[in-house]
């Protein structure tokens, strides 16, 4: 019984969805009706995913833990935010600095860590997969790209010079076409095996 | 006051940054410190935000201001909600299969369309206008290139395509069952190999480049940290 319940939601909310695709203006308010609840939906759901992080962090300093003193400081974070923003509005300079002053260093100083990270990376995926058609391409695209973009790669504005530069920023957009393409087709496939109930990620 | 207050955050923002940057020398208690502020931080933003954004407009404020349909109407994601959280206590998890339900048919529905109208079809349309003839012919002198262009396209693009595998899972049983592709895929498969490698590396250089910003970026701020504190004393 619940196995059928179940199903029947799944295949009510699915096939209206899609219906709407092809009937936007017949089932549009049934639609947004429906996409209203989904939000209201994936918003608790993101909920009680935070209020499993808090939980176990605070078990952590509960139980006394290695480095419980990360997870307090993490605890520490949370509840000043929360009480900063519920005390303050969302658009109060206090909030916005607080936001600010945390995201964009951290963030920022997390990219300038990549940099590094993704040029030793760039280093070791030839001395681990050696030269293959995929490396050598990888390399030689990263080349003539960053040549392009930093203006290195010139060969004037009109003819055949401008018609091979064009050439060139266009060619990596034909694997990523291909890409976005087998993405596409997995997600379609996904999809239907979740409408046709073969895969059930709702649980049994 | 506000110059004090300034200065804080400024200070603030350069201890996260070398916190940050720590890691560059290898995982440390600093760049814990530093992403556990953080996570922390972005929680409690993202609480906030859903609470005000999405519970607010679309469940209080309906409830306290709306007509009586409306409420009614309010009441099924409202039982939803209430299994979800139910759900979370033992004894009570078979209840929330049918919230969970709803999540997986809008979005495997929301999945199909955008696959088939968001990419699939804008995308196969593009490589079918490619081999219009009013297109090879719009720049004279330029015929053999745009055709060119074309085949490339379609070959570059069925090549990556070849180089993924749509199949399920076989129940094989010898390694070399598993391997067998038809040639023609298999030659294709390595053509594709080039192309994806060729976007991957332009891809890389995107990044790179941002990412080479964003170091630049903090060099600066540091640099500029150190000279406003001397120029202070």
């Amino acid at each position: 019984m619940k196995k059928i319940l179940a199903v029947s939601i799944l295949l009510l909310i699915g096939l209206t969805v899609l219906a709407g695709y092809f009937f936007p203006q017949a089932l549009g308010p049934i639609l947004n009706l429906v996409i209203d609840w989904g939000i209201l939906l994936i918003g608790t759901s993101a909920l009680i995913g935070i209020g499993y992080l808090i939980k176990t962090h605070i078990s952590r300093v509960a139980r006394r833990d290695k480095q419980n003193f990360l997870s307090f400081v993490l605890l520490l974070a949370f509840a000043t935010t929360i009480i900063i923003g519920l005390i303050f509005s969302f658009n109060h300079r206090i909030f916005t600095d607080l936001m600010i002053n945390v995201q964009y260093p951290v963030e920022t100083s997390l990219l300038a860590v990549l940099a590094v990270v993704l040029l030793t990376a760039s280093f070791r995926l030839i001395s681990t997969r050696g030269w293959t058609p995929m490396s050598i391409a990888f390399l030689c695209s990263a080349v003539v790209t960053l040549g392009l973009d930093a203006g290195s790669i010139y060969l004037g504005t009109e003819g055949a010079g401008a018609e091979i530069l064009n050439f060139l920023r266009r060619l990596p957009m034909i694997g990523a076409r291909g890409i976005l393409l087998g993405m596409g087709l997995g997600g379609l496939i996904v999809g239907l095996r979740v409408l046709l109930t073969i895969e059930k990620p709702y649980g049994e | 006051m506000t110059f004090s207050y300034e200065i804080m955050w400024i200070i603030f923002g350069f201890l996260l940054t070398l916190m940050v940057l720590s890691y560059l020398l290898g995982d440390n208690i600093f760049f814990r410190f530093a992403s556990h502020l953080f996570i922390g931080v972005m929680a409690g933003y993202v609480v906030l935000l859903i609470s005000n954004q999405i519970l607010w407009p679309y469940l209080v404020r309906p409830i306290l201001n709306g007509t009586l349909p409306g409420v009614l109407w309010l009441g099924i994601p409202l039982v939803l909600i209430f299994m979800l959280l139910l759900s979370q206590f033992k004894g009570f998890t078979w209840i929330g299969s049918l919230p969970l339900a709803y999540m997986a048919g809008l979005a495997a529905a929301i999945a199909v369309g955008g696959a088939v109208f968001g990419t699939l079809l804008p995308q196969s349309r593009a490589i079918v206008n490619s081999f219009d003839p009013a297109m090879w012919y719009a720049v004279p002198n330029q015929t053999w290139l745009r055709i060119l262009d074309a085949v490339l396209m379609l070959v570059g693009t069925v090549g990556t395509l070849s180089y993924f595998h749509f199949g399920r899972k076989r129940k094989s049983t010898s390694d070399e069952d598993m391997e067998k592709r038809p040639a023609i895929l298999e030659g294709l498969s390595k053509v594709g190999q080039v192309f994806i490698g060729i976007s991957l590396g332009a891809v890389f250089v995107g990044v790179f480049s941002s990412s080479l910003l964003a170091l630049i970026d903090r060099i600066l701020f540091i640099g500029q940290f150190f000279t406003n504190l001397f120029r202070s004393f």
